[in-house]
């Protein structure tokens, strides 16, 4: 069995080359992992064929070496115990691999849970009350995927892509009447990139800190032009302090009227409206009422333009808008419009009260605000974004990055139509592990996510404490979770204390302080790590051989034991 | 006035002490701030209970500049300022305290033209936004570490800092029922009680707690990393000179106990393990270096290899001493998962001794390459000291294999996995692969000479980027608690000055073969 071959391994010769590119495997590793993050460092080094064919490498040298010195030597005792034990790690490491456990849950204080997840990728597709999953590929680069099936509404999808790592980048879609424009509001400290999409009679509001930067429908923003910018003879401008003064729209005429003052119920458009202010009877809110041929509406300027429901819900699907005025002048507000002949016009109130109109030519707008300057990136009449996701760089911290997975969906073949040639209706969406997408064509709540798995009992968090360093505020020195295992039902409830280096074992599993986080209502969430490891007791019998094997062999070599044997050495 | 002549002179005597006594500040003797029981007063700041005097000294020394209020000792500047008497100081001692600041650029951005080094307090805070905004627009520029950024930032600390100590807000002093409360109390008590407050926290503190508080002190004052290193250059200068092998001797003893009495006061003031930071880990390599040394050389009979003890030494006691950007020498509150003494102490140790090894084989080695470059060429010289670094690498090996599965151990326990491809965990893997590589290619002949002397030096590297460039270069990575910035310009220095050395030694070797055959 010893041939050529075999001395080939089990030598030195095999094994340095081995040793080197593994040692360059892991460096590399490093780095990659210090640039893109663990994840990236996990898929292609850690994780990769290459890597498990040179530990493949390494325990083939480690034992062919072995059994090259065979029969037994005693002066080679600690040799044998070295490699024996480097074997034995390995099959622990292997045992650890394809049978461990290692995942992550998340504790609350109001409810029990049993759900670990894992580190595998899935998309999990939710409609029409049934979810299936997708296990995602374990790749770093795009990838284009082959793969469809059924909704048990009987839309069809496919799944055309894998972005691992995804940024967004919207695609214009042609929308007409919709004004979609791309603006740099920065100053020394911030600046931020938004994007405004008018859709018609929907004002589209971006706001950084106290400035806010409004588009208004051309008919509105002509309507303020017209009213305010050239004062009749006898009046003075609006100023702070003035009544409340509105602008009515109606999409359906795309007509827009002005009311400088509503005092009493007054008429308009020919008498066919009318507008009053009234306080709500039971509590003493303060709301304007439209009068139209179809009945009252209600409006709440001050919270929407929109008129309200019945049920106080803001009613979007309503032609008519009511734009209160005196906001503008109270707050750094700046008002965006693109007239029908293209220019772009601005408005806005000074610090003196008094409005400013002006027409925005290209370049960068000086506001009267804390240096704050506008520019506009990007100009896209009659298109709206619709979400998108590019090929990103990845980001060293994995939780930044966004996964994001291309679905085309195919609405159920209609009988009715069952001829040649007749489109069924269909949409494509991305799935990302940001938030749940749904579609009209009967996807719901889709999201991308680590794989889940269930406990075999449940967890609830009691309370989490931590502690700070001593006179500090921002110092923690401890993270301890108390948790409740078991549930009440099961009539087994324990109490456990979990806390760092001190883990809680339960039913093989064991659960380690990791993380926490805080929700909106400031309440903390516990996260543990949940690992179970057959593999543990062989990495710790390997651990202690090799040391007891590297220690033996050197007492040997340097003479400090020695064997009444006639062996050469 | 005709008063005989000696009562004239009992007279101006007279007057002269009064108006000296009058004037001189120290006249009060019940104040204080002036007490010098205040220095060994425990304090809690920075997160842990320390003696005011040590914190006074670094307050100072961090905040103002080198002539600020000198006539002063720090614990009492310190006191003062926390008790709103920073005028009253300056106009007593009639002199000012200034914060320094390094860079130009900071001058000009305070509209202070051409090159100084102080500016005043008034100034730096009336502008403190302005600071801020600069400081802010340079790190939204990703100049962030560049001079004139750090140098601001350096500043905005002084001044909040200052801010705080001047509010009181900075530290807290024990209170009867041993609490700590915020020194801004103390200003409504009258006199009395804040003499019996500020003199009385010495009392209140039970064994172990004083012993560290005085062990605290005397590490300060005597400084014995500082004193250690005079000591070892005498040291490495009497061990390369024969006649003085006897001087060696006695330096290779004191130093050890100095170095040993410095480690036992850290841990006395610590409480745990002293091998938590980058300082103490350079520290310990440093005293595992001085033990490794004196052992071989005297089994081994032979003075030069306490020479290269020494060198090794004295060059991490340079690096303690002068390296302040990249080895912070403050005993800090350790993060939460190094909060166990028994694994710090056996993990940490295991493979902070094996990099000790390492780099006391790579002392040698550089020592051997630079001796034959300089004609020292007798095989028998390579020979004996390639044995010495061979002993030194397996012990290392060792340590360093033993360190590192009882990291994995560690790691097992505390975050539930014994192998995780963490940075600092691969890296000391790396480094063992290049050590038994070595090893076993000298064992089959390969590297054998002023190879395997080359290869020794060489693999040095592995170490330096597990201990340093991890922290320094990668910084990514669990193991987060000695990250820190101004190490990445070292680690080059160093690997590039290694690479020459390697370099210019193989082709001296190669001339010499050829010129031989």
């Amino acid at each position: 069995m010893k041939n050529r071959y075999f001395k080939w391994i089990a030598s030195v010769r095999f094994a340095i080359p081995v040793l080197s590119l593994f040692a360059i495997a892991m460096s590399v590793g490093t780095v990659l992992e210090s640039l893109y993050g663990t994840e990236y460092a996990r898929r292609t080094v850690y994780q990769s064929w290459f890597f498990y064919g040179i530990q493949l490498s390494i325990l083939l040298s480690v034992l062919f070496a072995m059994i090259d010195r065979l029969p037994f030597k005693k002066r080679l005792s600690g040799f044998y115990l070295i490699h024996t034990s480097l074997i034995i790690i390995m099959a622990g490491a292997f045992m650890t691999r394809y049978l461990g456990i290692d995942g992550t849950i998340e504790l609350r204080e109001d409810a029990p849970t049993q759900k670990i997840r894992l580190s595998e990728d899935y998309a999990y597709f939710n409609g029409t009350g049934q979810q299936s999953s997708f296990q995602l590929p374990d790749t770093v680069s795009a990838t284009s995927l082959n793969h469809s099936f059924l909704l048990a509404n009987g839309a069809k999808l496919s799944l055309i892509k894998y972005l691992p790592y995804a940024k967004e980048t919207p695609t214009w879609v042609t929308s007409v009447g919709v004004w979609s424009s791309t603006w740099l509001i920065k100053n020394d400290r911030v600046s931020q990139e938004t994007t405004l999409v008018l859709a018609p009679g929907e004002p589209a509001l971006a706001e950084l800190g106290p400035l806010r930067v409004e588009a208004l429908p051309p008919q509105v923003f002509a309507i303020l032009e017209n009213g305010l910018a050239t004062p009749k003879p006898g009046t003075t401008s609006p100023s702070r302090s003035v009544k409340p003064q509105f602008v009515l729209f109606d999409n359906n005429t795309q007509k827009s009227f002005f009311i400088p003052e509503v005092t009493h119920r007054q008429s308009i458009l020919g008498s066919k409206f009318f507008i009053s202010r009234q306080i709500g009877k039971k509590a003493a809110v303060e709301f304007y009422q439209l009068d139209t041929p179809t009945g009252p509406l209600r409006f709440f300027p001050r919270f929407s333009a929109k008129p309200a429901t019945q049920h106080l819900q803001v009613d979007l699907t309503s032609p008519y808008s009511l734009i209160d005025l005196t906001k503008y002048s109270e707050s750094n507000h700046v008002l965006l419009s693109r007239l029908p002949d293209s220019s772009v016009h601005i408005a806005m109130v000074d610090k003196s009260g008094q409005w400013i109109f002006s027409q925005y030519n290209g370049g960068t707008l000086t506001l009267p605000w804390m240096g704050f300057t506008l520019t506009r990136l990007a100009d896209h009449p009659n298109q709206r974004p619709k979400s998108g996701y590019d090929a990103a760089q990845p980001n060293k911290e994995d939780s930044k990055n966004t996964k994001a997975l291309l679905v085309h969906i195919e609405a159920p073949a209609n009988p009715k139509d069952s001829q040649k040639g007749a489109v069924r209706d269909s949409e494509d969406v991305w799935l990302t592990n940001r938030e749940a997408t749904s579609s009209r064509l009967g996807l719901e709540e889709s999201f991308i996510s680590a794989k889940e798995m269930q406990l075999p009992f449940a967890m609830q968090l009691d309370h989490f404490k931590m502690e700070m360093v001593p006179g500090t505020m921002d110092r923690p020195a401890s993270y301890e979770s108390f948790v409740k295992v078991g549930s009440p039902e099961s009539g087994k409830q324990t109490t456990a204390h979990i806390y760092m280096n001190h883990p809680l074992k339960s039913d093989g599993y064991t659960f380690y302080q990791a993380s926490y986080l805080q929700d909106d209502q400031g309440k903390f969430h516990s996260i543990l790590s949940v690992n179970k490891d057959p593999g543990r007791p062989v990495k710790y019998l390997g651990s202690i051989l090799l040391i007891a094997g590297l220690i033996f062999h050197f007492l040997v070599i340097y003479g400090y034991i020695t064997f009444r044997s006639r062996e050469v050495t | 006035m005709n008063l005989p002549s000696p009562a004239r002179s009992a007279l101006g005597i007279f007057l002269t002490l009064t108006l000296l006594l009058g004037l001189a500040p120290n006249a009060q003797a019940s104040d204080p701030c002036l007490n010098p029981e205040l220095s060994s007063q425990p304090i809690l700041a920075e997160g842990r209970a320390m003696p005011l005097g040590v914190y006074a000294q670094k307050f100072r020394k961090n905040v103002f500049s080198g002539n600020a209020c000198t006539e002063i000792s720090a614990p009492a500047l310190y006191c003062y300022l926390n008790l709103g008497k920073r005028a009253w100081v300056e106009k007593t001692y009639s002199c000012r305290l200034l914060f320094k600041a390094d860079h130009a650029a900071t001058f000009e951005l305070l509209g202070l033209p051409g090159r100084q080094s102080e500016i005043s307090p008034e100034l730096a805070m009336g502008q403190h936004d302005k600071l801020l905004d600069t400081y802010h627009a340079l790190e939204n520029k990703g100049a962030g570490t560049s001079g004139p950024a750090r140098d601001l930032g350096n500043l905005l600390q002084r001044i909040e800092r200052f801010d705080k100590a001047t509010r009181g807000q900075d530290w807290q002093y024990l209170t009867g029922n041993h609490e700590w409360r915020p020194a801004e109390t103390l200003r409504t008590l009258n006199d009395t009680d804040l003499e019996k407050t500020l003199l009385g926290g010495t009392a209140l503190l039970t064994g172990d707690e004083l012993r560290g508080m005085r062990a605290e002190s005397l590490y300060e004052s005597i400084k014995p990393f500082s004193l250690a290193i005079l000591l070892c250059i005498l040291g490495f200068l009497a061990s390369i000179s024969p006649p003085f092998g006897r001087l060696a001797g006695v330096c290779m003893v004191l130093l050890l106990i100095i170095e040993a009495f410095g480690i036992t006061l850290r841990v006395m003031i610590s409480g745990r393990a002293p091998i938590t930071n980058m300082f103490e880990t350079v520290m310990w390599v440093g005293f595992v270096i001085l033990i490794l040394s004196s052992l071989m050389g005297l089994r081994l009979k032979n003075k030069q290899i306490w020479a290269a003890g020494f060198a090794g030494n004295t060059i991490t006691l340079f690096m303690m001493t002068f390296a302040t950007g990249m080895l912070d020498g403050n005993i800090q509150p350790l993060v939460p998962v190094l909060r166990d003494n028994f694994w710090l102490s056996t993990h940490v140790t295991c493979v902070t001794s094996s990099y000790a090894c390492f780099a006391f084989a790579w002392v040698l080695a550089n020592y051997v390459l630079l001796r034959r470059l300089t004609g020292h060429r007798s095989s028998e010289f390579l020979d004996r000291w390639n044995y010495v670094i061979r002993i030194t690498m397996q012990v290392g090996s060792v340590f360093l294999a033993a360190g590192v599965i009882l990291g994995g151990v560690w790691a097992d326990y505390s975050w539930g996995r014994f192998w995780g491809w963490d940075p600092k965990e691969t890296w000391s893997l790396i480094a063992l692969i290049v050590y038994l590589s070595i090893l076993h290619g000298r064992y089959v002949g390969w590297f054998r000479g002023h190879l395997f002397t080359v290869m020794s030096a060489l693999a040095f590297l592995s170490i330096i980027m597990a201990w340093f460039g991890v922290n320094y270069i990668l910084a990514a990575g669990l193991h987060s608690y000695g990250f820190s910035s101004g190490g990445a310009a070292f680690i080059t220095i160093l690997t590039l000055t290694q690479l020459v050395i390697a370099g210019v030694s193989g082709l001296n070797e190669r001339r010499q073969i050829s010129s031989n055959s």
